[in-house]
């Protein structure tokens, strides 16, 4: 059963901002995240998932996590880093230095295990509670907390340099 | 990246916060698409299909605002109707606006491709130029000309020093034409609507597999916005959207050019390996 377009319409309202914002996040580009919003809501129009969850507000971040990872996957590797802003010329975007290194994070959040990845993006991207994560994922608080610690070390290991190589590149100033 | 910065990077990404314009802008089309009877799919298409379905657009541009069956209004005080549309349109003599082009396929979600458009409004003449979005072809820019008087069509590429010139395909009229076309046609619905705080009135047109809807401003009955929807197509391209905005009227002409026959010069460059087309048609 399809949900019927009022419906729709007042999740639009209480969590369009949040998952508008979630997208920026999750992929740098103001207009992909206007892209990606409203292909979220049309695929839902156009499924029976959200009438079945029992959940809405964790299927729709849900969902909108698995949608910016398909795009990230189906852009990579040809699509340039932060080449329209995010947001106006005074956004926060525009303040941050190193946009090169989001982007990896981003991609090595790809190559995490899918609960992996949800639990980190809706810990630190969303700032939920491991209470609030571990109700919309079905599981207990104590087994978040130990998928948000086995995400974030494969996370890190991903940054770790390779045996034998430099942390650091060598550099004039820095060869001794 | 230490684990700190790792981090640190993850929670950068939290502050991220699009503007409220951005969000307002994307919630107001989410609102539309959902109240919308038709359901457009955005899906995306790979910068180079995309780039290279810009070659398509000059053709599709060009027959826009055609459409099918008696004049409709929903609204019930008089608006103004095309044909003044058409006569606030005739007073200028070129116009300039902004193109993007959104190719969607079955699998992927589109981006859109931007270029600047110049249309004579006194000839069925047409300037589209097209930068490469990608930062290593940064100084890539496809100039496509349509003129319709000479039957010609000159496209060029800056960075290949290439030129293709090729006869006009049948059906190319202008701008000004296109627009009279879609005054003279049936099954226009014509509703008030507001765009950016501007007071406006929608001509919409669905027709087949084409949808195509114009705004122009109430006061001075000159085009604000307009789309237009091909759904289907071939190599899964399952919708293709192009939107005029920016609409500036008898503009300032670009750095380098003295007159309008200049910008809708059909003559290649100078130093460009040339691709005639022409003379392949006559033989």
């Amino acid at each position: 059963v399809s949900p019927d377009p009022q419906r729709l319409l007042s999740l639009l309202e209480a969590h369009g901002a949040g998952l508008h914002a979630l997208f920026t996040r999750l992929t740098l580009r103001a207009d992909a995240a206007e892209d990606l919003l409203q292909e979220l809501f049309l695929r839902l129009r156009a499924s029976d998932g959200l009438a079945r969850a029992d959940n809405p507000k964790a299927y729709l971040f849900r969902t909108a996590i698995r949608l910016a990872f398909d795009w990230r996957r189906a852009r990579r590797p040809t699509e340039p880093l932060l080449t329209e802003p995010a947001a106006g010329a005074e956004s926060p975007l525009d303040r941050l230095i190193g946009a090169e290194q989001l982007e990896q994070v981003l991609a090595a959040l790809d190559d995490l295990s899918e609960s992996g990845r949800e639990v980190l993006v809706l810990r630190y991207l969303e700032h939920q509670e491991y209470a609030e994560i571990a109700e919309q994922l079905g599981k207990t608080e104590h087994q978040v907390r130990g998928l948000c610690s086995k995400a974030l070390g494969q996370l890190r290991a991903a940054f770790q340099p390779a045996a034998g190589e430099p942390e650091t590149p060598e550099t004039p100033e820095t060869r001794s | 990246m230490t684990d700190d910065e790792v981090t640190r990077r993850l929670e950068q990404l939290g502050e991220l916060e699009p503007t409220p314009e951005a969000t307002g802008r994307a919630l107001d089309r989410v609102r539309h698409a959902l109240t919308e009877s038709t359901q457009p799919v955005s899906v995306a298409s790979s910068p180079r299909r995309r780039y290279l379905m810009r070659f398509v657009v000059p053709s599709t541009a060009a027959l826009v605002l055609l459409g099918g069956a008696a004049l409709f209004l929903l609204t019930a005080t008089p608006a103004p109707t095309l044909a003044d549309v058409v006569k606030a349109a005739e007073k200028y003599k070129l116009v300039k606006y902004k193109q993007t082009q959104t190719t969607d396929t079955k699998d992927l979600v589109g981006t859109p491709t931007e270029s600047t458009v110049y249309a004579d409004l006194k000839a069925p003449r047409t300037r589209t130029e097209t930068p490469n979005p990608i930062p290593d072809f940064a100084d890539e820019v496809v100039i496509s000309v349509q003129d319709g008087t000479k039957k010609l069509w000159l496209m060029t590429n800056s960075r290949r020093k290439t030129a293709w010139l090729a006869n006009m395909p049948e059906g190319y009229q202008g701008f000004l034409v296109g627009l009279r076309e879609f005054q003279q046609k049936k099954g226009v619905i014509q509703v008030k609507d507001k765009l950016g705080g501007v007071e406006t009135v929608k001509y919409r047109l669905e027709e087949g597999d084409r949808t195509d809807s114009l705004w122009v401003d109430a006061k001075t009955l000159l085009p604000v916005r307009y789309e237009l929807q091909l759904d289907g197509g071939p190599n899964d391209i399952i919708r293709n959207k192009i939107v005029w905005t920016d609409f500036e009227w008898d503009p300032e002409l670009p750095k380098g050019f003295k007159g309008i026959d200049a910008l809708f010069d059909t003559t290649p460059p100078k130093g460009y390996e040339l691709d005639d087309q022409t003379k392949k048609d006559k033989k």
